[in-house]
């Protein structure tokens, strides 16, 4: 515990987990950067910093985007990030009506209490995960990362098989290089810099961050400058907390449990929070009009689903999401490897994180109430002078990573793969999921082979991995089922 | 008469898709293998049943694609030649200004990668700014030369002297 308290409580790491939050407000806040998009770029500066100060920083990135995003959803109806979406619905009529301030007050108190409650839970649930964990072989870890590829894509808003193509293709792309058990060159042709695979960093800046410049550039509203907006009181009233403490709770569960589930991050958290707020409201009509219950419970439950995503992160080591999916990365250039080991050799570094993560939502608190009415008028920032720049930091983030120009190209690849998959309904969560999981995935269906011989039935018959296939099954068939049911 | 249906853009891309999944089962086969091993571990396992796997998907959502293209009447009947001719033209060949943004774009990135090592980080960084702040058209030249030489030289430093990151000098300022 003190040693952990030694890695978080030192000025360095506590002004960069300030700073990632900072900048994961104001990037969130600008309509089309996301906290996945920045959190892809910054990683390869994190290699700079000690593990757990760089990690904390992206960490501070990922509270603060989310968070961020309902700023230009209360003041502009356009959501800053997907999962401020149900935001907007309450906290744009709320500006119109001239209160702003009180809109953005509330989103704050909201996700900062959401997200604090979710990492108590995460401090609570997670160690005992974590412990079952490590009777998890060769067999289950293959079922598991089959389980989660399966949800991501059968979550994904796009069709269910082209959310499973989009997985297979990112597996694909990890079979490019040596082959990690014998050493055999496969889909190298020749080149010596396929030879170390894919650089993963690169990848992910083109899979978000070109992608997004690629999509901003050829979208309509490119030109659009926003009229500046005068926030007025933030911080909420006392009468606001009573009414809504309970709806921030519920929100929060809400949030917390989608979070956990592999593929349903706070996007889809916000919008059950957003509904069931509205079904339990004494008056549900005014929902859509400026109701601050329909502000506080999307926000409540998109903030909680943080803490959710990371209990299978830190226990499992199986990302939920493409955000926690990029994290995973992160913790990797550092040489550490999230799961139930993790937990067993290296606690100082999760009780860190734990410690991390309770910082960042106290910033979040203190930039939300007392720094919005500096910064919210990020959001009328033009996109044309912001693009540039976000794809020259790409390019040069990419390159940093391991001083290859080549990786620049392959970031381009990738990027202009991203926008040209989005442009026909491929979703792009399920390829990360691909990527991050690909390795893992093979390393053990390879394994779990092998000890039994050559017999395959190995990965469908021991009683963990079955249960996650029998639940692979149902959540690949459940949603088919529901669309043939309502067709009827 | 199954060219009718190839001005459907699903169609084109699960053909490719399914070419590409053949090559890849393919290709399995062409992985070394180390003698007397298990053929259930072999390298070229994983590749294999990913190319089964997407020339399964892609034939379901080819047949959809399809059965999509009929059941809407979407699909263009080439009875008349010159028609086709158009409506190919019209779909393909005709180019936005907004897809010419993307091209220059793409373009630029290419073309950095290539004249970083020969004029080094800053001047290739500010040209390259410069060309791309003239596509998202910020009206005034002394914006674009000043916006684009400050952010230059911020990332430089954040970079070069913070991070330690050795950027490209050029041949010119090694």
């Amino acid at each position: 515990m003190l040693t952990a308290l030694e890695l978080v409580v030192n000025a360095k790491a506590i002004i960069l987990i300030f700073f990632g939050n900072l900048l994961g407000t104001i990037v969130g806040a600008i309509p089309g950067l996301t906290a996945t998009m920045t959190i892809a770029v910054l990683t390869p500066i994190t290699f700079n910093f000690k593990p757990i100060e760089g990690i904390l920083m992206l960490v501070g990135i990922y509270i603060g985007g989310i968070y961020g995003g309902s700023m230009s959803a209360i003041l502009l109806n356009i959501p800053g990030t997907p999962s401020s979406l149900m935001t907007a619905l309450d906290g744009y009529p709320l500006t119109k009506k001239g209160e702003p301030g009180r809109a953005i007050g509330i989103a704050t108190l909201a996700s900062g209490l959401g997200g604090l409650l979710s990492i108590l839970v995460l401090i609570t649930i997670a160690p005992i995960i974590a412990k079952y964990a490590l009777k998890f072989g060769a067999a289950e870890y293959f079922a598991l990362c089959a389980f989660g590829l399966s949800m991501v894509a059968s979550l994904s808003q796009a069709s269910l098989i082209k959310g499973l193509i989009a997985a297979a293709f990112g597996i694909w792309v990890t079979t490019i290089g040596m082959d990690p058990m014998i050493g055999v060159p496969r889909f190298t042709y020749g080149f010596t810099s396929l030879l170390s695979g894919l650089s993963y960093i690169p990848m992910m800046i083109g899979l978000f961050g070109v992608r997004e410049v690629l999509t901003q550039i050829s979208s309509e509203e490119f030109e659009i400058k926003q009229k500046i907006i005068k926030i007025g009181r933030v911080i909420p009233t006392f009468d606001d907390v009573k009414k809504l403490w309970k709806v921030i709770l519920r929100g929060a569960g809400l949030g917390i449990f989608v979070g956990a589930l592999p593929g349903a991050g706070g996007s889809i958290g916000a919008i059950i929070g957003y509904n069931n707020a509205r079904q339990t409201s004494k008056n549900p009509e005014s929902f859509g009009k400026g109701n601050i219950e329909g502000i506080a419970a999307p926000e409540s439950a998109n903030n909680a689903s943080i803490g959710g995503a990371f209990i299978p992160l830190l226990t499992l080591g199986v990302p939920g999401d493409a955000i926690t999916a990029i994290l995973i990365g992160a913790f990797m250039i550092h040489n550490l490897r999230p799961g139930p080991l993790l937990y067993r050799n290296r606690p100082e570094i999760i009780l860190s994180i734990y410690i991390g993560l309770l910082i960042a939502h106290i910033f979040l608190f203190l930039i939300g109430f007392y720094g919005s009415r500096y910064y919210a008028n990020i959001v009328t920032v033009k996109k044309s002078l912001v693009m540039p720049v976000v794809l020259f930091v790409c390019m040069i983030g990419s390159f940093a990573y391991a001083n290859r120009l080549f990786d620049i190209l392959l970031m381009l690849i990738f990027g202009l793969l991203g926008f040209l998959m989005e442009k026909n309904g491929y979703p792009i969560a399920p390829m990360v999921l691909g990527i991050v999981l690909g390795p893992i995935m093979e390393m053990n269906f390879r394994t779990a082979i092998q000890l039994a011989d050559g017999n395959i039935l190995v990965l469908f018959t021991r009683p963990i991995s079955l249960i996650l296939w029998i639940l692979l099954i149902i959540s690949l068939t459940l949603p088919m089922i529901k669309k043939n049911i309502f067709n009827k | 008469m199954f060219v009718k249906y190839l001005n459907n853009k699903d169609i084109i891309i699960n053909i490719f898709l399914i070419c590409f999944s053949i090559y890849l089962i393919y290709y399995s086969f062409t992985i070394d293998q180390l003698q007397g091993a298990l053929a259930e571990t072999s390298p070229g396992l994983i590749p294999r049943l990913i190319g089964l796997f997407l020339l399964i998907c892609n034939f379901i959502l080819l047949v959809s694609s399809i059965k999509n293209t009929i059941t809407k009447n979407k699909s263009y009947v080439i009875d008349d030649v010159d028609n086709y001719n158009k409506n190919v033209k019209n779909t393909i060949f005709i180019v936005s200004p907004r897809i010419i943004r993307i091209i220059i774009t793409l373009s630029i990135i290419i073309i950095y990668r290539y004249v970083i090592n020969i004029l080094g980080f800053y001047i290739s960084s500010i040209i390259f700014l410069v060309t791309m702040f003239s596509i998202t058209k910020i009206n005034k030249w002394w914006q674009i030369i000043l916006i684009s030489t400050v952010v230059t030289i911020i990332i430089g430093v954040f970079f070069k002297e913070l991070l330690r990151i050795p950027l490209p000098d050029g041949y010119f300022f090694e």
